[in-house]
């Protein structure tokens, strides 16, 4: 494929991400299109950027998903790239699609892979065609004789599952021939009335899995690189909450196989661009596929730090065409780096988000330190979008290093007169089990929040 | 024209917020911008107020009738609804939609937005008469900005 000169990129997302490319841009001498909704008019997206658009009202599905005023937003700045992002239109294959129709270079890839990774049933169809190992699982079952065959085939313990469910709902654990009898009438009645089809099928249960997903990256010329694995196993419903890489988990071994497994598949899939394949890890080291993103990831920022590399403006090469200057050989993995996402939710009520203004702030700092952030002392979050606040990412050495060295930051880090996360991730590197790297994705099921400490007077008082 | 009423017009077209102001009388024409519109996309930046006079002597002012009073706190402006190349030309006829001074009726297109091979027509929500142009024809224009200014009728 020929070289595409970039010479101007349009961000179509906002928050930290935004912020994100738009640095990249700058080191990379490309100019910056930000676009904002009317709540967003003093974020600093906008004001970092080299020109902005205002796209429309608050709630998303008026600006920062509108793709017509996206692309529109585009065609009048002169953008000749259009970078998604994480969330909003990043996994949208029309959205791809469009960019595509108008001329414009979408930083990512196809629109075909990314239809086709987004399905999940034919994703997983996908892998199993490349030898990638899924989790067994059964076909739609039409009655209770079938499920117990087909249970016994795959082996307890098993999850019933609701085929057009989705988020964790409509599903039942069964551990033996006798909950799978107790539940099959239940659970085709539930998926019914929660999703308005009874089709249900089963999976094999996964006990202790741990999330473990490798980052990979691609050019048109059909190299691929994978930059280490990410241990993604601290989760609250299927929200991160802590990245780490490398895992605790792995040894060499199993490190090497799951990070070429993964490499060798995107090689296959001729896939461009920064991608993620996500494994689901038995206690045994089986790995099964779970699902691939088709884009850039927030916690990208830890294997930055652990390959030196800037996936971002990597992307944004590859998508002009050009051939990664890296090698696989030559890639240095070095220490161990850990990622806190800091969100406004109170943690002491369930984790419920929350909007507001912010009183004054003051970032951590010091050797093998990144915050990546959108905040500053006076703004105000808006109720419309993502309760990520901040990404405090640390290096170490080693996991110990980076584990003290997280504790240090997150003592310095403030934010005040909002509830954040800081209290749950100061607990948790306190963690025993957390520090043996001990831990599956069920751990904070179980984990109980200390009440909150009385604190005296603030940095700021 | 005399330098004190123009004083004193600044002042009140300042605590009124109001952009820019052209005063014509038949011996002079003044144009003022006083509250710069914010940054957008691409229209050229103007970043302190200024005022320009082109006065050739005599001044017979009927100005304060236009922009003093309660008429001001009338005035209403068009703002966009789409994103994209701002026109004043109807495509099917080859004509301005409306020109400046014209009476409008509510519902009535007043301008187009051009923006991915569509053109989306910009419409009155209630009768004025139009007193100015905010921006040129051509002219990138985002989501919510101003297009043309009206005083009610």
């Amino acid at each position: 494929m020929a070289h595409k000169r970039i010479k101007k990129i349009l961000i179509a997302n906002r928050g930290e991400i935004a912020l994100r490319v738009i640095r990249a841009c700058k080191e990379l001498g490309i100019a910056t299109v930000s676009v904002y909704s009317k709540i967003d008019e003093h974020s600093l997206h906008r004001r970092f950027s080299d020109s902005s658009v205002c796209v429309g009202e608050a709630p998303p599905g008026e600006s920062y998903l509108n793709i017509p005023r996206i692309i529109a937003a585009a065609e009048i700045s002169g953008a000749d790239a259009v970078h998604p992002g994480y969330g909003f239109l990043a996994e949208s294959a029309e959205f791809a699609h469009a960019c595509h129709e108008n001329n414009l270079i979408f930083i990512g890839p196809s629109a075909e892979i990314i239809r086709s990774m987004g399905n999940k049933n034919e994703a997983r169809r996908t892998m199993q065609d490349l030898n990638i190992p899924i989790i067994p699982g059964s076909v739609a079952l039409t009655d209770l004789d079938m499920a117990l065959k087909e249970a016994k085939r795959i082996g307890y313990p098993v999850m019933l599952k609701a085929s057009h469910g989705g988020g964790g709902r409509g599903m039942r654990l069964c551990r033996k021939p006798k909950h799978l009898e107790q539940a099959f009438n239940i659970t085709k009645h539930e998926a019914q009335a929660s999703f308005g089809n009874d089709e249900i099928y089963l999976e094999k249960f996964i006990e202790h899995a741990r999330h473990i997903e490798v980052q990979i990256l691609a050019d048109t010329h059909g190299n691929c690189l994978y930059l280490g694995e990410r241990d993604c196993s601290i989760q609250r419903r299927k929200q991160k909450l802590i990245e780490e890489t490398p895992s605790p988990f792995l040894e060499q071994n199993t490190r090497l196989k799951i990070n070429t497994v993964a490499a060798e598949a995107a090689k296959q899939l001729a896939y461009v661009g920064a991608g993620t394949i996500e494994f689901l890890m038995d206690a045994k080291k089986n790995f099964y596929f779970m699902e691939m993103n088709t884009r850039i990831q927030v916690e990208h920022t830890i294997s930055e730090l652990y390959t030196g590399i800037d996936i971002v403006k990597q992307q944004i090469q590859v998508a002009a065409g050009q051939k990664l200057h890296l090698e696989q050989e030559k890639l240095i993995f070095r220490g161990h780096v850990i990622e806190c996402r800091i969100n406004c939710e109170d943690i002491y009520k369930g984790f419920t988000p929350v909007a507001g203004k912010i009183g004054r702030c003051h970032f951590p700092q010091g050797l093998g330190v990144r915050v990546d952030t959108h905040i500053y002392s006076g703004y105000t979050i808006p109720p419309n979008y993502d309760s990520m606040l901040a990404k405090l990412i640390v290096w170490g050495l080693d996991r110990e290093e980076a584990i003290s060295r997280m504790q240090r930051s997150l003592s310095e880090f403030v934010i005040e007169n909002i509830p954040t996360t800081i209290p749950f991730h100061q607990q948790m590197m306190g963690n025993k089990y957390f520090k043996q790297g001990k831990f599956d994705i069920n751990f904070l099921d179980k984990f109980e929040i200390a009440p909150p400490k009385k604190t005296s007077s603030g940095v700021f008082s | 024209m005399d330098v004190k009423k123009l004083a004193a017009i600044y002042q009140v077209a300042q605590k009124r917020r109001i952009r820019e102001l052209t005063i014509e009388t038949k011996a002079s024409k003044v144009k003022m911008v006083l509250n710069p519109q914010k940054p957008t996309a691409y229209p050229p930046e103007t970043t302190s107020p200024s005022v320009v006079t082109t006065d050739n002597g005599e001044n017979k002012a009927n100005f304060e009738q236009q922009n003093a009073g309660s008429q001001s706190l009338d005035k209403f402006d068009i703002v966009s609804s789409q994103i994209g190349f701002f026109s004043r030309y109807n495509p099917k006829t080859k004509r301005h939609y409306v020109k400046l001074r014209d009476q409008v009726k509510k519902g009535a297109v007043v301008a187009c937005i051009k923006s991915m091979h569509l053109h989306y027509e910009i419409q009155v929500e209630k009768p004025g008469k139009i007193v100015e142009f905010l921006v040129e024809e051509g002219q990138p224009v985002e989501y919510h900005q101003p297009l043309i200014r009206l005083i009610q009728i």
